[in-house]
């Protein structure tokens, strides 16, 4: 099964002179528990295609389907609500919610979403992500290593379809930036979670499956 | 250490950094303006208000003094002017009255004043002098009034005047030579003469008619105590009387009370915006700040930097509030001062350098106070400190464990920073509650509201010859039908008053005889004031006021009165009126007891049934006696004097109260009539209704800046607030939550704001309105709330509070998710 179809994905700023083709006819997809590396120059693109794939952002042209959902027949609402269920994010710098303490940072899409927590598994996801003894920290105590770790449990808790994260070991140190990417790949093997991640480090994209190379907001080549 | 000019540097810096946040200069602008034109307003009422206390002082007593002895002995001086807070002493003692001038009765007292008395006393009381004090035994000085009196209209110093003088021994005809004259505030008839004069007049020093010791205090502050132990002190003789004013000290007190609690409760309002102002927008620049600090500035020099754009603001700020308050001062305060204070019918409000010095200060000491503590906060954040930490001031509480609801999220987002919540709240709080309570006195100062309280008659007819000698029946019969037969009058009640000789004063009247004797003459009744009821006996009469039955009836449901109508036709019962309190007990003795009278000739008694407590019957009888008002009824006074009984007033009803056609119909009616003189009820209310307007005005415009205050401060914090969160939205949105859900985790935000505030300002704020109301309630006038003006701003707050958030949402929802992730 596939998890994520995109479709002649184009997406353009500006007008005339100022145009900017951040995406330019990118199509391709990603089969259920992969974990696929996207790569490329800084201004490649490779934001943009995340924001995309995630309805972030609304697309100039093409199509993207998670699971079964074309989501762009969704409105903005029916969007975000797709997300809480289907989509986990993880940015470079975390975007932890400071007011609110570990486990309430976790748990917060299912709560958003009226859902029941399953404790079980979020316990199991703290102490498979070494966060168990953090449970009840507020973030701004945390390491960066640790924040991003609280980051990539958020985005586990619902159980999506996909996780996206865009440059997560961009704010971290090689050795802890290690560590987390070791922990993306195990979650992904452990749960058979489809991840897309985007990086600037050609060792750590060796840890995916599948490389994804953007040139210019051109798909270069899909290894 | 070499020191380096720096000033440039730091002037630029404060200067360009200015620049960034033009919103934030607007408002501190504005704030510090508010605060100040308040202030000028607040002291200006105050200062104004104690000017118009001492010249009504200066104007009832005719010279300035706040204590006096009466007959002072040589001994008494001296211990008078040992006394601690005697400042100067004066004395006067009245000589000789001017009996006649050129065949007209003068009665112009004329007096000796020391050189203490015409210096210090008596100066102050000038409006313009003309001449000097009188120095040969033959000089004199008059006042305006008294020449007039004398039909002398254009005086001129050296005119000769003779006249006929009432030395203490009796009358002798003298020439006397105009030293000088003079226009005082008190406008009395009165005059002086010198020294020589006054010695050879043979009165004493020491004489307890004439000479009186005018003493100044050195403060206002004297209590009841201090009275009594100075009263102690001079060892006073039975006749003599001492009198120190502790009711200025009292009054100068209550006001300097007032204006220091409204100044405060403004200083504090401003104090709260600027801080937070000031706060937010250092919040914002702190990582400006820090980079400043890497590159070597001291803190010192930060804090100069800060101070520095606050002392350029309030450049702006403080002389546009001085401005603006001026304006109010000027136009709405003299007004609204003589309002308050009975019995003064005009004042020009003067230019008091003193009230925008005071206002000047205070607001730069608020400004200098708000700005101090954030200033010094970022002056001493270490520059690592200062780039990391990007939210100043927020206390991170460890380990919480409240659930995320979306309830939960909005209270923990309102005290993320809870000094600044609490900032917020006070500020809301104290706006509020000011407007509660102004919005409460201006409905309870109502003019018709207190007319009603009154009851005050819809119009009344006051006959001018009620005093004469010569009385004049102008209501007559015919007069009286002619005003009964005008379209919106309903009835026309005569009111008749007759005097009586009371035949049996010293049994019957026992206990109301000696304080009145005290209060009216000053006298001891059982010593002085017995023989003068037996020496002149016409000074001491009492009225029969005659009423309609109308009146009666009216009369018997307010007192419940249980005589007949039958009994009081007849003149068997009647009722007392006009008490006051030092009289009240020794009349209310007289309850159901019998009172002899003649009239006439004819020996005639009357049975007391009631006696009215003070103030509880209003009335415009115009010629009281010696002796309270006994109420009968016009049928029995006609009886008893045969004819139409002389007619005091007509109370007249309308149809519709307020009707203005009818009164104009009155007043047309009697207006070629010389003895007929008018209280129209629709007169005095536009009277009042101007007066109230003009507090209507002020208190409106205190109240609504001080609300304004705190809503300002709100708002700032509010979407300062969220605009700094525009992140955590986009990071909330992008984890799923919705649209609706960030909208209502704002709507919680504000409701919690609007529910906190109004919760302690409606309880407070009403509290304190009716606690005030009751304190100050003259006129026993049952409170109101002013229901409108209340619901009416808590509705506006409320709203305020619950739309702001998602009003600066959607102005920040505007950008895309990723934008919004993008722009921090
Ligand atoms: N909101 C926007 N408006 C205009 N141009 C944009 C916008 N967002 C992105 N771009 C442009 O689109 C192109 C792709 O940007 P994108 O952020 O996707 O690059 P990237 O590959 O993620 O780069 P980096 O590795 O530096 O993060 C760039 O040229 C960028 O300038
Ligand atoms: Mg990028």
């Amino acid at each position: 099964m596939k998890s994520l179809r995109a479709e002649n994905l184009k997406k353009y700023y500006g007008a005339g002179n100022n145009l900017v083709k951040a995406l330019d006819g990118i199509s391709f997809s990603v089969d259920a528990g992969e974990f696929v590396a996207v790569v490329g120059t800084s201004g490649s693109g490779k934001s943009t295609l995340l924001h995309m794939l995630g309805g972030l952002d609304t697309l100039t042209e093409g199509k993207v389907w998670i699971e079964h959902q074309d989501i762009s027949q969704l409105s903005k609402d029916e969007l975000t609500i797709f997300r809480r269920r289907k989509i986990g994010f993880v940015f470079q710098s975390f975007n932890l919610l400071p007011l609110q303490n570990v486990y309430e940072n976790i748990v917060l899409p299912i709560q958003l979403d009226g859902q029941k927590v399953d404790e079980e598994y979020i316990q199991l996801i703290l102490e498979t992500l070494g966060l168990a003894d953090k449970k009840f920290e507020m973030p701004n105590n945390l390491s960066g290593g640790q924040q991003q770790r609280v980051a990539i449990a958020r985005a586990l808790a619902a159980k999506p379809a996909i996780i996206l994260a865009d440059e997560p070991t961009g704010n971290l140190d090689s050795k802890t930036a290690l560590d987390v990417l070791g922990l993306l790949k195990f979650t992904s093997k452990k749960w058979h979670q489809t991840i897309v991640m985007i990086t600037h480090n050609d060792d750590f994209a060796q840890l995916a499956d599948r490389i994804i190379r953007l040139e210019d907001g051109k798909l270069l080549g899909d290894d | 250490m070499l020191k380096v000019n720096n000033r440039k540097v730091i002037k630029r810096l404060a200067r360009t950094q200015m620049k960034q946040q033009p919103l934030k200069n607007r408002l501190l602008v504005l704030a510090v303006a508010l605060a100040t034109m308040m202030l000028v307003a607040v002291f200006s009422i105050g200062i104004n208000y104690y000017t118009v206390l001492n010249q009504r002082n200066l104007s009832m007593y005719g010279s300035d003094y706040n204590g006096m002895l009466t007959g002072p002995t040589e001994e008494q001086i001296n211990v008078v002017k040992e006394m601690k807070k005697v400042k100067t002493v004066g004395m006067a003692v009245g000589s000789v009255t001017v009996a006649e001038y050129e065949g007209i009765a003068v009665g112009t007292s004329l007096v000796w004043a020391d050189e203490n008395h015409w210096q210090e006393q008596l100066q102050p009381v000038f409006i313009h002098l003309v001449g000097s004090y009188p120095q040969k035994k033959e000089e004199v000085m008059l006042s305006e009034k008294a020449l007039k009196k004398m039909g002398v209209t254009q005086p001129e110093v050296g005119m000769v005047l003779p006249m006929s003088l009432a030395y203490y021994d009796g009358l002798r005809d003298e020439e006397m030579i105009l030293s000088g004259y003079f226009n005082d505030y008190s406008g009395k008839n009165r005059g002086f003469i010198s020294k020589t004069f006054y010695q050879q007049s043979g009165i004493k020093s020491d004489d307890l008619d004439r000479s009186r010791l005018y003493i100044n205090f050195s403060t206002p502050f004297i209590s009841e105590q201090e009275e009594a132990e100075m009263e102690e002190s001079l060892k006073l003789n039975k006749y003599q009387h001492f009198f120190a004013d502790t009711e200025m000290g009292d009054m100068l007190f209550k006001v300097a009370v007032s204006v220091i609690a409204i100044a405060g409760v403004i200083m504090i309002s401003g104090y709260l915006l600027i801080y937070n102002i000031v706060y937010i927008s250092l919040r914002k620049e702190v990582l400006y700040f820090g980079l400043l600090k890497t590159i070597g500035t001291t803190s010192r020099q930060i804090r100069e930097i800060v101070f520095r754009q606050i002392i350029l603001l309030s450049m702006i700020g403080i002389p546009a509030g001085l401005i603006l308050g001026a304006g109010i001062s000027n136009y709405l305060i003299p007004k609204l001062v003589v309002t308050m204070i009975p019995g003064v019918v005009s004042f020009r409000g003067e230019f008091q350098p003193v009230i925008y010095v005071l206002a000047g200060f205070f607001s730069l000491l608020t400004i200098f106070i708000s700005v101090a503590k954030p200033a010094k906060s970022i002056a001493q954040m270490s520059p690592v400190e200062a780039v990391k930490q990007e939210d100043m001031g927020v206390k991170q509480s460890n380990k919480s464990k409240t659930g995320s609801s979306i309830r939960g999220m909005a209270w923990r987002n309102v005290f993320r920073n809870k000094k600044q919540a609490i900032l917020v709240f006070l500020s809301l709080f104290i706006g509020m509650t000011s407007f509660t309570v102004v919005s409460s006195i201006i409905k309870n100062n109502n003019a018709k509201k207190i007319l009603e309280a009154l009851e005050v008659s819809d119009m009344e007819l006051l006959n001018r010859s009620s005093g004469d000698d010569n009385q004049v029946q102008v209501f007559s019969k015919d007069f009286i039908s002619q005003i009964e037969s005008i379209k919106g009058v309903k009835a026309v009640h005569p009111v008749s008053a007759l005097n009586i000789d009371i035949t049996k004063p010293h049994e019957q009247f026992s206990a109301y005889l000696k304080p009145e004797f005290e209060m009216a003459y000053g006298v001891d009744y059982e010593k002085e004031g017995r023989q003068m009821m037996i020496d002149r006996p016409e000074n001491f009469f009492g009225t029969l006021v005659g009423l309609d039955s109308q009146q009666f009836q009216q009369m018997k449901k307010k007192f419940q009165l249980t005589i007949s109508e039958k009994e009081f036709h007849e003149g068997r019962v009647g009722v007392i009126a006009r008490t006051l309190e030092h009289n009240y007990q020794g009349l209310k003795a007289l309850e159901n007891q019998r009172i002899d009278y003649r009239f006439e000739n004819r020996l005639l008694e009357i049975n007391i049934d009631y006696v009215t407590k003070p103030f509880e019957l209003f009335d415009s009888i115009q010629y009281n006696g010696f002796f309270p008002e006994i109420y009968v009824s016009n049928q029995y006074l006609d009886r008893l004097t045969g004819s139409e009984t002389f007619v005091d007033h007509l109370v007249i009803d309308y149809q519709q109260a307020y009707d203005q056609e009818t009164d104009l119909e009155i007043l047309s009616m009697i207006k070629e009539n010389k003895h007929i003189d008018h209280e129209s009820k629709i007169e005095r209310y536009e009277n009042m209704k101007e007066s109230e307007n003009q507090l209507l005005i002020m208190g409106t415009v205190i109240a609504f800046v001080l609300a304004l205050l705190g809503l300002l401060n709100y708002i700032n914090v509010l979407s300062t607030s969220i605009f700094s969160r525009s992140k955590d939205l986009a990071v909330l949105s992008s984890i799923g939550m919705t649209t609706q859900q960030i909208k209502k985790m704002l709507l919680h935000e504000g409701m919690i704001y609007a529910g906190i505030s109004l919760l302690f300002s409606v309880i407070v704020g009403n509290s304190l309105s009716y606690l005030i109301f009751s304190l100050t309630n003259v006129y026993e006038i049952t409170y109101e709330a002013p229901l409108t003006m209340l619901l009416l701003l808590y509705f506006f707050a409320a709203w305020i509070c619950l739309f702001l958030p998602n009003l600066v949402y959607r102005f920040i929802h505007r950008d895309s998710v990723v934008d919004q992730l993008r722009n921090n």
